[in-house]
């Protein structure tokens, strides 16, 4: 029996944006829910005293204005892949899927999700950076922004802002099964599609709420047959009982059946994370991902530099009998 | 435990008599009712009062699985019962919000909580006014995540001084609702959250740990990877095995050969 209301039941509101025209097209998805007018939106996101699995189970949304930047240096355990002027954009926070292992558990003191709708003020942001250099941003990272474009449509905006400005490079990263919420949109070479994969025996375990393997492969294939060439993420590859097994008929698979030609890149990581992110959700969710007798060094935690070493070595065998080394970006 | 909190007595009797709870002779300062899974104290009016009980409460009992402050309100909505989803702190202007995760069939309300009466310019539509509320949630949440603190407030009056708060109008009030408010708090007890069980026993973790001389930063290694055990189903009960002919002087390496030995065991 499921004691708890349905996702977003609720839907606070900032007063500041109270009638701007995202929040009030956002709002109109959610006819049920209750609104609930609050101030500031650190208020209901930021509390100290918040039960963030509790809150996982009936996430809410908070519709706020962005009053800093959103903007941020892109993050040393991220890959750039060679790019300079790497960033991140933080216009959304948390993220609707519930994987074990992610830092968002760790960063953020509750699992309702925040919404910046004043997208534009970030679009000027970017153009200002634009104005100085080319820039590589990274869109997706603190949620699944193609998981949520049904409800927000940020997705569509993102694309065709970037179609104004040759010299963006954006990358939208998911685990999206909603690749036909865009499909019908003329998507420019300089805004990448990322979908981070693992093996099914993975994502059932970990990925809780996540679109199988099967799911994500036919969102790419879609994506592929519109002559889309997309980046593949194999980050986290965990290191878990059998994983030799699944990963190396994980990779076969996959590659087998995706056009090989439209891949862009690979990327192959393991788990790594700050040790503060890794504290706190060791408090928060203690399981077999966050218990795992990690090794420390230079304020992260990660598997000792032997595991790390195996699990990218296997990974990037595997992965070259399809695809050329210079492709495959390991971090 | 389900604990509740009301301002006054008048508040409190429907509770005492539908939960079946007995006035506690432990405790002096505030009238403690006690009974079953429950257990219900009487505040005094005003949020500072409030607060101050709520925290006499949480400090000499162990924390409970819900806090509930059930008690009147005023609002311009007619009779009814509502939850409340947000509460605002009239002399500070500052708002909290409990969490509004359980499914709870009730309609929901904004509550203001005033130190004073209000006049009728004062009062906005749509909200509910009380004057225990904000001092209730604050105090309560020092110990309780915001999951596990409600609020259910009924209508007894508009909020403003009109003469007309007899004692009369407000028993009828309590009497219309509390039935109700008492269900939904029974209701509760499905909620209570699952205890955190850990199969590593602390007894025998301490032997197994003394025997082998172990450290303090060797006892937590070996506790982390007792949790991860766990996670990856291996019984630590199992584990935890004395070699008892390790002589004495050498049972500290044995200790630390033995933590390294099982986290090789344990990683794939």
């Amino acid at each position: 029996m499921n004691y708890y209301r349905k996702n977003f039941s609720h839907i606070y509101v900032e007063k500041a944006i109270k009638d701007h025209p995202e929040t009030e097209r956002i709002l109109e998805s959610f006819p049920h829910s209750t609104i609930v007018d609050i101030e500031r939106y650190m208020d209901v996101f930021s509390p100290t005293y918040q039960d963030f699995y509790s809150e996982k189970a009936s996430q809410k949304i908070i519709l706020a204005k962005s009053v800093s930047t959103l903007l941020f240096p892109g993050a040393p355990v991220c890959q750039s892949f060679g790019n300079d002027h790497f960033y991140y954009c933080s216009g959304v926070m948390n993220c609707i899927y519930d994987c074990e292992y992610c830092y968002l558990q760790g960063m953020y003191p509750g699992a309702n999700m925040v919404i910046f709708v004043n997208l534009e003020d970030t679009f000027k942001e970017v153009e200002a950076l634009l104005a100085k250099h080319p820039v590589y941003l990274c869109i997706s990272y603190d949620t699944d922004l193609l998981a949520l474009e049904g409800i927000l449509g940020f997705v569509k905006k993102w694309i065709e802002f970037t179609k104004l400005h040759p010299s963006l490079t954006v990358e939208c990263r998911t685990k999206s099964a909603g690749f036909d919420l865009v499909e019908a949109l003329d998507i420019p070479d300089n805004f990448i599609f990322a979908w981070t994969l693992s093996p099914d025996e993975v994502a059932r375990k970990y990925e809780h709420r996540a679109p199988n393997l099967s799911a994500r492969l036919e969102s790419i294939k879609r994506a592929q047959s519109k002559g889309l060439s997309v980046r593949l993420c194999f980050d986290p590859i965990l290191h878990v009982t059998n994983y030799l097994l699944f990963y190396s008929a994980f990779f076969e698979r996959v590659f087998s059946e995706l056009d090989i030609d439209l891949i862009t890149d690979v990327s192959i990581g393991t788990f790594r994370i700050s040790k503060s992110y890794l504290s706190s959700m060791r408090k928060k969710r203690p399981c077999e991902i966050t218990t795992y007798p990690y090794e420390t060094s230079g304020g992260y935690y990660s598997y000792s530099d032997a595991v790390n070493t195996k699990l990218l070595d296997m990974a990037e065998k595997e992965i070259s009998r399809y695809i050329p080394a210079e492709k495959i970006f390991r971090i | 435990m389900i604990f509740i909190a009301t301002a006054i007595e008048l508040e409190a009797r429907p509770f005492i008599e539908k939960l079946n709870l007995k006035k506690n002779p432990d405790h002096h300062l505030y009238n403690i009712y006690t009974g079953g899974d429950f257990a219900l104290i009487v505040t005094g009016v005003g949020k500072i009062a409030s607060a101050m009980a709520v925290t006499y409460m949480l400090s000499h009992f162990p924390v409970p699985d819900f806090f509930v402050n059930a008690g009147m309100a005023a609002g311009d909505e007619g009779v009814g019962i509502y939850l409340i989803n947000s509460i605002k702190d009239l002399g500070s202007e500052r708002s909290v919000y409990p969490a509004m995760l359980l499914d709870i069939d009730l309609p929901e309300k904004p509550l203001c909580s005033s130190d004073r009466v209000l006049s009728p310019d004062e009062v906005k539509k749509g909200y509910l006014y009380d004057m225990e509320g904000i001092g209730f949630f604050l105090a309560a949440s020092k110990y309780l995540t915001n999951d596990r603190i409600l609020l259910f407030k009924y209508i007894s009056d508009n909020g403003i001084a009109d003469g007309n708060l007899s004692r009369e109008r407000i028993e009828s009030a309590i009497t219309e609702s509390s039935a109700l408010v008492a269900e939904k708090i029974k209701d509760l007890t499905m909620y209570k959250k699952e205890m955190k069980t850990t199969l590593v026993d602390k007894a025998r973790f301490d032997a197994f740990a003394d025997y082998y001389l172990m450290s303090t930063t060797s006892r937590k290694d070996l506790l982390k990877l007792l949790t991860y055990a766990q996670f990856i189903g291996r019984d630590p009960r199992h584990l935890l095995l004395i070699n008892e002919t390790v002589a004495k002087a050498s049972r500290k390496q044995a200790g630390i050969r033995f933590i390294e030995e099982l986290k090789n065991e344990l990683l794939p």
